[in-house]
Protein backbone atom coordinates (compact mmCIF):
# COMPACT_ATOMS: atom_id res chain seq x y z
CA UNK A 1 0.00 0.00 0.00
CA UNK A 2 1.41 3.40 -0.97
CA UNK A 3 1.74 6.12 1.72
CA UNK A 4 -1.28 8.03 0.44
CA UNK A 5 -3.47 4.93 0.28
CA UNK A 6 -4.25 4.98 3.97
CA UNK A 7 -5.69 8.50 3.89
CA UNK A 8 -7.76 7.74 0.79
CA UNK A 9 -9.09 4.53 2.33
CA UNK A 10 -10.04 6.39 5.51
CA UNK A 11 -12.18 8.78 3.47
CA UNK A 12 -13.68 6.05 1.30
CA UNK A 13 -14.58 3.88 4.29
CA UNK A 14 -16.64 6.67 5.78
CA UNK A 15 -20.22 6.12 4.80
CA UNK A 16 -19.53 2.78 3.09
CA UNK A 17 -18.32 0.60 5.95
CA UNK A 18 -21.51 0.75 7.98
CA UNK A 19 -23.43 -0.50 4.96
CA UNK A 20 -20.92 -3.30 4.51
CA UNK A 21 -21.73 -4.32 8.08
CA UNK A 22 -25.44 -4.22 7.25
CA UNK A 23 -24.77 -6.36 4.17
CA UNK A 24 -22.91 -8.94 6.28
CA UNK A 25 -25.90 -9.16 8.60
CA UNK A 26 -28.35 -9.58 5.73
CA UNK A 27 -29.37 -13.20 5.92
CA UNK A 28 -28.07 -14.24 9.31
CA UNK A 29 -27.16 -12.69 12.65
CA UNK A 30 -23.43 -12.57 13.44
CA UNK A 31 -21.37 -11.85 16.54
CA UNK A 32 -18.72 -9.14 16.78
CA UNK A 33 -15.63 -11.29 16.32
CA UNK A 34 -17.15 -12.94 13.24
CA UNK A 35 -18.03 -9.58 11.68
CA UNK A 36 -14.58 -8.18 12.46
CA UNK A 37 -12.81 -11.14 10.86
CA UNK A 38 -14.89 -11.04 7.72
CA UNK A 39 -14.45 -7.30 7.31
CA UNK A 40 -10.80 -7.25 8.34
CA UNK A 41 -9.58 -10.21 6.32
CA UNK A 42 -8.20 -8.06 3.49
CA UNK A 43 -7.09 -5.06 5.59
CA UNK A 44 -9.04 -2.72 3.31
CA UNK A 45 -12.40 -2.24 4.93
CA UNK A 46 -11.37 -2.24 8.58
CA UNK A 47 -8.27 -0.42 9.84
CA UNK A 48 -8.50 -2.03 13.28
CA UNK A 49 -10.94 -4.50 14.77
CA UNK A 50 -11.66 -2.11 17.65
CA UNK A 51 -13.17 0.49 15.35
CA UNK A 52 -16.00 -1.92 14.52
CA UNK A 53 -17.65 -1.54 17.92
CA UNK A 54 -18.35 2.20 17.88
CA UNK A 55 -19.87 1.60 14.46
CA UNK A 56 -22.05 -1.26 15.74
CA UNK A 57 -23.11 0.87 18.71
CA UNK A 58 -24.08 3.64 16.33
CA UNK A 59 -26.06 1.29 14.07
CA UNK A 60 -27.89 -0.05 17.09
CA UNK A 61 -28.64 3.46 18.30
CA UNK A 62 -30.05 4.30 14.88
CA UNK A 63 -32.27 1.21 14.98
CA UNK A 64 -30.61 -0.40 11.97
CA UNK A 65 -29.38 -3.44 13.89
CA UNK A 66 -30.66 -5.25 16.97
CA UNK A 67 -28.79 -7.47 19.41
CA UNK A 68 -29.63 -10.75 21.09
CA UNK A 69 -27.59 -13.05 23.29
CA UNK A 70 -26.95 -16.67 22.37
CA UNK A 71 -24.96 -19.45 23.99
CA UNK A 72 -21.62 -20.32 22.45
CA UNK A 73 -20.17 -23.80 22.17
CA UNK A 74 -16.67 -22.51 22.82
CA UNK A 75 -16.93 -19.90 25.55
CA UNK A 76 -19.21 -17.35 27.19
CA UNK A 77 -22.54 -16.27 25.61
CA UNK A 78 -22.20 -14.08 22.54
CA UNK A 79 -24.02 -10.96 21.50
CA UNK A 80 -25.43 -11.45 18.02
CA UNK A 81 -26.19 -8.52 15.78
CA UNK A 82 -29.06 -8.80 13.29
CA UNK A 83 -30.59 -6.52 10.70
CA UNK A 84 -33.84 -4.74 11.56
CA UNK A 85 -36.53 -3.83 9.01
CA UNK A 86 -35.18 -0.30 9.03
CA UNK A 87 -31.69 -1.68 8.44
CA UNK A 88 -32.88 -3.63 5.41
CA UNK A 89 -34.36 -0.47 3.92
CA UNK A 90 -31.11 1.41 4.57
CA UNK A 91 -29.11 -1.39 2.93
CA UNK A 92 -31.37 -1.51 -0.15
CA UNK A 93 -31.12 2.27 -0.52
CA UNK A 94 -27.35 2.13 -0.24
CA UNK A 95 -27.05 -0.65 -2.82
CA UNK A 96 -28.97 1.43 -5.36
CA UNK A 97 -27.02 4.58 -4.62
CA UNK A 98 -23.68 2.79 -4.51
CA UNK A 99 -24.13 1.38 -7.98
CA UNK A 100 -24.79 4.86 -9.37
CA UNK A 101 -21.82 6.28 -7.46
CA UNK A 102 -19.46 3.46 -8.47
CA UNK A 103 -20.45 3.69 -12.13
CA UNK A 104 -19.97 7.46 -12.10
CA UNK A 105 -16.53 7.15 -10.49
CA UNK A 106 -15.48 4.37 -12.90
CA UNK A 107 -16.67 6.34 -15.90
CA UNK A 108 -14.77 9.42 -14.73
CA UNK A 109 -11.59 7.48 -13.99
CA UNK A 110 -11.64 5.63 -17.27
CA UNK A 111 -12.54 8.79 -19.14
CA UNK A 112 -9.59 10.54 -17.51
CA UNK A 113 -7.18 7.98 -18.99
CA UNK A 114 -8.37 8.46 -22.54
CA UNK B 1 -6.53 -15.80 29.73
CA UNK B 2 -9.35 -13.26 29.36
CA UNK B 3 -10.19 -9.58 29.73
CA UNK B 4 -9.00 -9.66 33.35
CA UNK B 5 -5.45 -9.60 31.92
CA UNK B 6 -3.70 -6.41 33.04
CA UNK B 7 -2.92 -5.30 29.49
CA UNK B 8 -6.51 -5.77 28.39
CA UNK B 9 -7.80 -3.98 31.46
CA UNK B 10 -5.41 -1.09 30.88
CA UNK B 11 -6.59 -0.86 27.25
CA UNK B 12 -10.24 -0.82 28.33
CA UNK B 13 -9.56 1.69 31.13
CA UNK B 14 -7.75 4.01 28.71
CA UNK B 15 -10.60 3.73 26.23
CA UNK B 16 -13.21 4.33 28.96
CA UNK B 17 -11.42 7.55 29.93
CA UNK B 18 -11.28 8.71 26.34
CA UNK B 19 -14.99 8.04 25.89
CA UNK B 20 -15.97 9.54 29.23
CA UNK B 21 -17.93 12.41 27.68
CA UNK B 22 -19.97 10.21 25.34
CA UNK B 23 -23.51 9.07 25.99
CA UNK B 24 -23.13 6.44 28.78
CA UNK B 25 -25.25 3.88 26.94
CA UNK B 26 -23.20 4.17 23.76
CA UNK B 27 -19.92 4.12 25.70
CA UNK B 28 -20.95 0.98 27.62
CA UNK B 29 -22.02 -0.63 24.35
CA UNK B 30 -18.61 0.00 22.78
CA UNK B 31 -16.68 -1.19 25.83
CA UNK B 32 -18.82 -4.32 26.24
CA UNK B 33 -18.41 -5.22 22.57
CA UNK B 34 -14.64 -4.85 22.73
CA UNK B 35 -14.42 -6.80 25.97
CA UNK B 36 -16.46 -9.67 24.48
CA UNK B 37 -14.35 -9.61 21.34
CA UNK B 38 -11.09 -9.80 23.31
CA UNK B 39 -12.48 -12.53 25.58
CA UNK B 40 -13.54 -14.60 22.58
CA UNK B 41 -10.20 -14.07 20.83
CA UNK B 42 -8.17 -14.97 23.90
CA UNK B 43 -10.31 -18.01 24.64
CA UNK B 44 -9.10 -19.40 21.32
CA UNK B 45 -5.49 -19.23 22.52
CA UNK B 46 -5.59 -19.94 26.26
CA UNK B 47 -1.95 -21.08 26.45
CA UNK B 48 -0.37 -18.45 24.24
CA UNK B 49 0.98 -15.51 26.30
CA UNK B 50 1.55 -13.51 23.12
CA UNK B 51 -2.13 -13.73 22.14
CA UNK B 52 -3.02 -10.67 24.21
CA UNK B 53 -0.50 -8.48 22.40
CA UNK B 54 -1.64 -9.76 19.01
CA UNK B 55 -5.31 -9.22 19.90
CA UNK B 56 -4.66 -5.67 21.11
CA UNK B 57 -2.56 -4.92 18.05
CA UNK B 58 -5.37 -6.10 15.78
CA UNK B 59 -7.77 -3.90 17.72
CA UNK B 60 -5.72 -0.80 17.04
CA UNK B 61 -4.85 1.93 19.55
CA UNK B 62 -7.65 3.13 21.85
CA UNK B 63 -7.23 6.62 20.39
CA UNK B 64 -8.37 5.31 17.01
CA UNK B 65 -11.40 3.56 18.53
CA UNK B 66 -12.28 6.76 20.43
CA UNK B 67 -11.97 8.77 17.22
CA UNK B 68 -14.35 6.38 15.45
CA UNK B 69 -16.80 6.67 18.34
CA UNK B 70 -16.90 10.43 17.74
CA UNK B 71 -17.20 10.13 13.98
CA UNK B 72 -20.95 10.76 13.92
CA UNK B 73 -20.79 13.83 16.10
CA UNK B 74 -21.66 17.12 14.40
CA UNK B 75 -18.79 18.50 12.42
CA UNK B 76 -16.89 21.12 14.36
CA UNK B 77 -13.64 22.93 14.02
CA UNK B 78 -10.50 21.29 15.29
CA UNK B 79 -10.09 23.94 17.96
CA UNK B 80 -13.67 23.66 19.15
CA UNK B 81 -13.40 19.89 19.41
CA UNK B 82 -10.15 20.15 21.37
CA UNK B 83 -11.85 22.67 23.65
CA UNK B 84 -14.76 20.32 24.24
CA UNK B 85 -12.47 17.46 25.13
CA UNK B 86 -10.56 19.64 27.56
CA UNK B 87 -13.70 20.88 29.25
CA UNK B 88 -15.04 17.35 29.47
CA UNK B 89 -12.11 16.23 31.53
CA UNK B 90 -12.09 16.87 35.28
CA UNK B 91 -11.79 20.43 36.29
CA UNK B 92 -8.63 20.42 38.38
CA UNK B 93 -9.89 22.86 40.98
CA UNK B 94 -13.06 20.88 41.61
CA UNK B 95 -11.04 17.72 41.76
CA UNK B 96 -8.53 19.28 44.16
CA UNK B 97 -11.37 20.49 46.40
CA UNK B 98 -13.00 17.05 46.31
CA UNK B 99 -9.77 15.31 47.29
CA UNK B 100 -8.88 17.81 50.03
CA UNK B 101 -12.35 17.72 51.58
CA UNK B 102 -12.36 13.93 51.50
CA UNK B 103 -8.93 13.79 53.12
CA UNK B 104 -9.74 16.42 55.76
CA UNK B 105 -12.91 14.63 56.83
CA UNK B 106 -11.35 11.19 57.06
CA UNK B 107 -7.59 10.86 57.56
CA UNK B 108 -7.13 13.07 60.69
CA UNK B 109 -9.82 11.08 62.49
CA UNK B 110 -8.64 7.65 61.47
CA UNK B 111 -5.03 8.49 62.38
CA UNK B 112 -6.04 10.11 65.67
CA UNK B 113 -8.08 7.04 66.53
CA UNK B 114 -5.13 4.83 65.66
CA UNK B 115 -2.98 6.91 68.00
CA UNK B 116 -5.62 6.77 70.69
CA UNK B 117 -6.03 2.99 70.56
CA UNK B 118 -2.31 2.32 70.23
CA UNK B 119 -1.31 4.57 73.12
CA UNK B 120 -4.10 3.21 75.29
CA UNK B 121 -2.85 -0.30 74.58
CA UNK B 122 0.80 0.53 75.25
CA UNK B 123 0.01 2.45 78.44
CA UNK B 124 -2.57 -0.08 79.53
CA UNK B 125 -5.34 2.51 79.42
CA UNK B 126 -3.49 4.68 81.92
CA UNK B 127 -2.88 7.57 79.56
CA UNK B 128 -4.91 10.63 80.38
CA UNK B 129 -5.66 13.01 77.58
CA UNK B 130 -6.54 16.65 77.98
CA UNK B 131 -10.28 17.02 77.49
CA UNK B 132 -10.00 18.74 74.09
CA UNK B 133 -7.61 16.11 72.78
CA UNK B 134 -9.57 13.22 74.22
CA UNK B 135 -12.63 14.40 72.34
CA UNK B 136 -10.85 14.57 69.00
CA UNK B 137 -10.38 10.91 68.18
CA UNK B 138 -13.61 9.13 67.62
CA UNK B 139 -16.59 8.76 65.47
CA UNK B 140 -18.66 11.49 67.16
CA UNK B 141 -16.21 14.25 66.27
CA UNK B 142 -15.85 12.80 62.81
CA UNK B 143 -19.62 12.87 62.36
CA UNK B 144 -19.63 16.61 63.06
CA UNK B 145 -17.63 17.18 59.89
CA UNK B 146 -20.41 15.79 57.68
CA UNK B 147 -21.14 19.16 56.02
CA UNK B 148 -17.55 19.23 54.77
CA UNK B 149 -17.84 15.65 53.54
CA UNK B 150 -21.06 16.45 51.70
CA UNK B 151 -19.28 19.40 50.08
CA UNK B 152 -16.53 16.96 49.04
CA UNK B 153 -19.13 14.65 47.51
CA UNK B 154 -20.58 17.60 45.58
CA UNK B 155 -17.11 18.53 44.27
CA UNK B 156 -16.51 14.90 43.30
CA UNK B 157 -19.76 14.83 41.37
CA UNK B 158 -18.82 18.04 39.57
CA UNK B 159 -15.43 16.52 38.67
CA UNK B 160 -17.26 13.43 37.45
CA UNK B 161 -15.11 12.79 34.40
CA UNK B 162 -12.78 10.64 36.45
CA UNK B 163 -12.52 6.99 35.55
CA UNK B 164 -15.64 5.38 37.06
CA UNK B 165 -13.63 3.25 39.50
CA UNK B 166 -11.74 6.24 40.96
CA UNK B 167 -14.94 8.28 41.14
CA UNK B 168 -16.74 5.57 43.09
CA UNK B 169 -13.79 4.98 45.38
CA UNK B 170 -13.47 8.67 46.20
CA UNK B 171 -17.13 8.72 47.23
CA UNK B 172 -16.73 5.51 49.22
CA UNK B 173 -13.73 6.69 51.25
CA UNK B 174 -15.85 8.74 53.67
CA UNK B 175 -18.27 5.93 54.64
CA UNK B 176 -15.42 3.40 54.84
CA UNK B 177 -13.35 5.59 57.16
CA UNK B 178 -16.43 6.47 59.20
CA UNK B 179 -17.30 2.79 59.64
CA UNK B 180 -13.72 1.92 60.61
CA UNK B 181 -13.58 4.78 63.11
CA UNK B 182 -16.95 3.79 64.57
CA UNK B 183 -15.77 0.22 65.08
CA UNK B 184 -12.53 1.42 66.68
CA UNK B 185 -14.38 3.86 68.91
CA UNK B 186 -17.07 1.57 70.25
CA UNK B 187 -15.43 -1.87 70.15
CA UNK B 188 -13.30 -2.05 73.30
CA UNK B 189 -13.47 -5.67 74.49
CA UNK B 190 -11.40 -7.81 74.43
CA UNK B 191 -8.90 -5.08 75.00
CA UNK B 192 -5.82 -6.25 73.08
CA UNK B 193 -7.61 -7.95 70.22
CA UNK B 194 -10.01 -5.07 69.63
CA UNK B 195 -7.15 -2.57 69.72
CA UNK B 196 -5.00 -4.52 67.26
CA UNK B 197 -7.87 -5.18 64.85
CA UNK B 198 -9.05 -1.58 65.12
CA UNK B 199 -5.58 -0.22 64.40
CA UNK B 200 -5.19 -2.53 61.40
CA UNK B 201 -8.63 -1.58 60.10
CA UNK B 202 -8.00 2.12 60.50
CA UNK B 203 -4.60 1.92 58.82
CA UNK B 204 -6.16 0.07 55.89
CA UNK B 205 -8.92 2.68 55.59
CA UNK B 206 -6.36 5.49 55.78
CA UNK B 207 -4.12 3.83 53.20
CA UNK B 208 -7.08 3.25 50.89
CA UNK B 209 -8.11 6.89 51.16
CA UNK B 210 -4.59 8.15 50.48
CA UNK B 211 -4.17 5.78 47.52
CA UNK B 212 -7.56 6.77 46.08
CA UNK B 213 -6.72 10.48 46.42
CA UNK B 214 -3.40 9.89 44.66
CA UNK B 215 -4.99 7.88 41.85
CA UNK B 216 -7.79 10.40 41.36
CA UNK B 217 -5.32 13.27 41.17
CA UNK B 218 -3.01 11.52 38.76
CA UNK B 219 -5.61 10.45 36.22
CA UNK B 220 -5.73 11.99 33.83
CA UNK B 221 -2.76 14.31 34.32
CA UNK B 222 -2.79 17.66 32.51
CA UNK B 223 -0.22 16.32 30.04
CA UNK B 224 -2.39 13.34 29.23
CA UNK B 225 -5.38 15.64 28.80
CA UNK B 226 -3.47 17.58 26.22
CA UNK B 227 -2.35 14.43 24.41
CA UNK B 228 -5.84 13.02 24.56
CA UNK B 229 -7.34 16.15 23.05
CA UNK B 230 -4.79 16.03 20.25
CA UNK B 231 -5.40 12.36 19.58
CA UNK B 232 -9.14 12.39 19.65
CA UNK B 233 -9.48 15.25 17.22
CA UNK B 234 -7.47 13.30 14.65
CA UNK B 235 -9.62 11.97 11.79
CA UNK B 236 -11.23 8.62 12.44
CA UNK B 237 -9.37 5.83 10.65
CA UNK B 238 -12.17 3.32 10.42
Amino acid sequence: MEPGDSAILTHLRRGALEHCVLALLDGEPRYGLDIARRLGSDGVLLAGEGTLYPLLARLRKQGLVATTWAESTSGPPRRYYSLTAQGRIALATFERTWKLFRDAVDATLHGGHQ
Amino acid sequence: MNSSDTRVQTYLDDLARMLSDLDPGERDDVLAGIREHLDATLDEHPDDPGAVDVALLRHGPPERVAAEARADQPSRTREARAGDITSALPHRRWLLAAILLTLVTTVPFTLATVLDRALALVNNDSVSWPAAVALFPGVVTMFLTWPLWVAGVACTVVARRLAPRSWGMLLACGPICFAATAIATFWREPDVVSALVSVALLLCATGLTAATARTAWREPTPTRNHELGAQVVAPAAT
